[in-house]
């Protein structure tokens, strides 16, 4: 593996701003492991904070 | 050889892994993403092709800061002798920035443990080195961790208070979402819980 290739999958994403803390929120650093899809963690965890604020 | 610090954004937890502990360990994780870092922990370690050393040298090479709780060094129930991880790999991070060259003279590390000045009596080598206390307490680990992140990043975040009352929404809806996707609120596996404390501050906003 190259070293700007092993860069580009670990360089900081950017996934949304904080309105807690005002600082950008990053992805986790890619890792292996987990056991659901991030992507159901995703619609999961916005439909709950969605129903909060409803 | 010196290797390179890949992110000034990724932060090594080196701390308890015990179920009594896990509180403060999720808080740390939920904070250091809340303050817009990436949390790196031993945790994350499953590639059985290298030793558990190797990965921790990795991990410690790549992390400009490093958060050490020292708060498990007390003898424990079963062996009666103490865990000496947290204390080993402050010392890895501390011998990296001393002496792994320019890139890691960079290298921030926040100590922490139960007491103000207890270290003194197990590890008198840190003497003049602040160490800050937590008693165990949730939010206010959470408080020091936010304030040594805006000292040494010059960030502008909000007050500890603001952080401290956000963990605590999140702590009610993580259960709830926890139960969402089929999991034990209690038991959620590490990679799970970066991906829902990351959603659920980017969906916090607004």
């Amino acid at each position: 593996m190259t070293k700007s290739s092993a860069k580009s999958k670990t360089a900081p994403v950017r996934i949304g701003r904080s309105s807690v803390t005002g600082a950008y929120i990053l992805a986790p650093y890619p890792k292996k492991g987990g056991t659901v899809d991030p992507e159901k963690i995703r619609s999961v965890v916005e439909a709950v904070v969605a129903g909060r604020k409803a | 050889m010196p290797g390179e610090v890949s992110a000034p954004t990724d932060v090594f937890i080196n701390c308890p892994f015990d179920r009594d502990y896990a509180p403060q360990f999720e808080a740390l994780i939920f904070g250091v993403m809340a303050c817009g870092f990436r949390p790196r922990s031993a945790r994350e370690l499953d590639d059985g092709g290298q030793t558990r050393i190797e990965k921790l040298y990795g991990i410690i090479e790549e992390c400009r800061y490093g958060v050490h709780d020292l708060s498990r060094t007390q003898l424990d129930a079963v062996n009666d002798l103490p865990r000496f991880n947290m204390p080993l790999e402050l010392g890895l991070f501390l011998g990296a920035k001393r002496f792994g060259g320019d890139a890691h003279q960079t290298k921030r590390a926040l100590i922490l443990d139960v007491e103000p000045y207890r270290y003194q009596r197990f590890i008198s080598d840190l003497s003049g080195m602040d160490i800050a206390d937590h008693g165990g307490d949730v939010g206010r680990t959470l408080i020091r961790l936010r304030d040594w992140l805006v000292n040494v990043s010059r960030r502008r975040l909000s007050g500890g208070a603001v952080l401290v009352a956000s963990y605590e929404r999140f702590l009610a809806e993580k259960a709830q979402t926890a139960l969402g996707l089929g999991l034990d609120p209690e038991q959620i596996p590490y990679v799970d819980f970066e991906q829902i404390a990351t959603r659920w501050l980017a969906a916090e906003r607004g």
